[in-house]
């Protein structure tokens, strides 16, 4: 077994043991021991009825990543790239990027009803922001020399941006998005346990209200086994884009 | 081949301008190598971003075989300082990323040749941060060279490695550039390399801003140079231009 892997293993081990002692300690019926929360977890998964909830929960923190990755990447790069862009939209960033989106929920819901969009669109809306002043502070730290090379290779301005800009800036897009994944899962539940009838959001606060603890927590560690995996995933589309970076990656 | 005529800069501050380059008159021999001298912060940079039209001048003209230059040409290829190379393309693909810019198709045979030429053909799938100084500077001038340039602007392209290393590229560079009959320019502080590898050396007034001499020399990269005495006698020269205005 790699360091690495043990080392997560011994971690996950240690945080089994504290929620064990934590349940004896407590002796709540709203906190069950681990090994309860895991054997529902395994009878609802292999049974089916978290599937649809964990594929509803993941096409939204794809989708509202992708939605937000699209808007940010154009906006990011002329920003950092083209003086005048960042000069009229940087003071419109800098005050729309403080304000809590999630606020914004009921109206987004007004605008666009109570299906996917929604949900989609608040994820997107909240994590657009840190993307766009990543993907900017990225393109703007591209160092002269490089620039100044592809300008005596007499490069037009989409060869500049195909060998030069977009993968200078793809691994501060990538740690972005791996920093904004956290925030994506949270803005997920939230959004799933306002006016929703799918998703792991839902189905945890649906179980919450009708007691059910143990089915409570299998749904929490099906969110969290769900953004893991979107963790790996992140990791695994960058190590293959960025392979000039495997060495720092790894250290 | 470029000529640097009453050339001035000025930047502008917001506490007024600084001139960084007076009245330069300059021009690069044919097929031969003019070694620039001068202090850090004299302007040298300045001046071959200038002849390879990635500075445009505010005062003067800039010319190329006649026509005036405004933006960077083919003809021109620049060696930077931190040799310039994209860390996400391999050693191949920054040397052969100016004929694959033009879409030319025998880039992969031509690149090769050149690696074997330039001695890194081990490193062809290399990233840069897998290099040593001494390869990545290679890498460097390949890219440079590869789109069959005629003149060679060079950054002080030997200030970031080793006396070794130095000494070998100094030679494998002025053996390269004479086979393609490259005219080269050589931007550097050191005294003695612009008198190993200058057949004409343009020392930079004291303060910087503008070029107090031209000097005929004859480039000679063997060790023995160095212990001769027309090397101490010439370097005593340079050193005065350099120092002329201040008293002690």
């Amino acid at each position: 077994m790699k360091r690495k892997h043990f080392d997560a293993f011994i971690a996950f081990a240690a945080l089994l043991l504290l929620w064990h002692i934590a349940s004896i300690l407590l002796n709540k019926a709203f906190l069950p021991k681990p090994a309860d929360a895991i054997w529902a977890f395994l009878r609802l998964f292999i049974g089916g009825e978290l599937t649809d909830h964990i594929l509803s929960s993941a096409c939204r923190i794809l989708g509202g990543t992708v939605l937000a990755l699209v808007l940010a990447a154009p906006t990011g790069l002329a920003m950092g790239r083209i003086a005048a862009v960042d000069r009229v939209l940087f003071p419109f960033i800098s005050l729309l990027y403080p304000i809590p989106k999630v606020v914004f929920l009921p109206i987004i819901i007004v605008l666009f009803g109570l299906g996917n969009s929604p949900k989609i669109f608040l994820i997107a809306l909240v994590i657009y922001f840190q993307l766009v002043t990543i993907i900017r502070d990225s393109a703007k730290s591209i160092p002269d020399q490089q620039v100044q090379a592809m300008r005596t290779m007499n490069a037009r301005p989409a060869q500049t941006l195909r060998h030069l800009i977009l993968p200078c800036c793809l691994p501060g897009i990538f740690t972005s998005l791996r920093s904004t994944l956290g925030m994506s899962v949270a803005v997920l539940y939230i959004a799933e346990t306002f006016a929703s009838f799918s998703g792991l959001g839902y189905y945890i606060s649906n179980r919450m209200d009708c007691r059910e603890y143990n089915e409570m927590y299998a749904g929490i560690i099906a969110l969290s086994l769900l953004g893991g995996a979107m963790y790996i995933l992140l990791e695994l589309i960058e190590k293959r884009l960025c392979r000039w970076n495997i060495p720092l990656l790894d250290k | 081949m470029i000529t640097l005529s009453n050339v001035g800069l000025v930047y502008k501050a917001p506490e007024g301008g600084f001139a960084v380059l007076e009245r330069i008159n300059l021009s690069v021999p044919r097929e031969k190598t003019l070694a620039v001298v001068g202090v850090s912060g004299s302007g040298k940079t300045s001046m071959l971003h200038i002849m390879a039209g990635l500075l445009a001048p505010t005062a003067g003209k800039v010319e190329y075989d006649g026509v005036e230059l405004k933006e960077p040409r083919r003809e021109i290829a620049v060696v930077f300082q931190e040799y310039g190379l994209f860390p996400w393309k391999t050693l191949a693909e920054n040397v052969g990323l100016p004929l694959r810019l033009r879409g030319d198709k025998r880039e992969r045979k031509q690149v090769d040749v050149l690696l074997k030429r330039l001695g890194i053909i081990e490193q062809r799938n290399k990233y840069p941060n897998q290099l040593s100084g001494g390869q990545r500077q290679r890498a460097a001038v390949g890219r440079a060279i590869i789109g069959g340039p005629k003149v060679l602007l060079m950054d002080e392209p030997f200030s970031a490695l080793d006396p070794l290393t130095r000494q070998l590229l100094r030679q494998d560079i002025s053996l390269l550039c004479t086979e393609k009959k490259l005219s080269c320019v050589l931007v550097t502080h050191s005294i003695e390399e612009a008198l190993m590898m200058g057949d004409q050396i343009a020392v930079f007034a004291p303060g910087g801003q503008s070029i107090s001499g031209v000097l005929s020399n004859e480039g000679r990269l063997d060790q023995d140079f160095l212990a001769s005495t027309e090397f101490l006698r010439r370097s005593g020269q340079i050193r005065k231009m350099l120092e002329g205005g201040y008293e002690t």
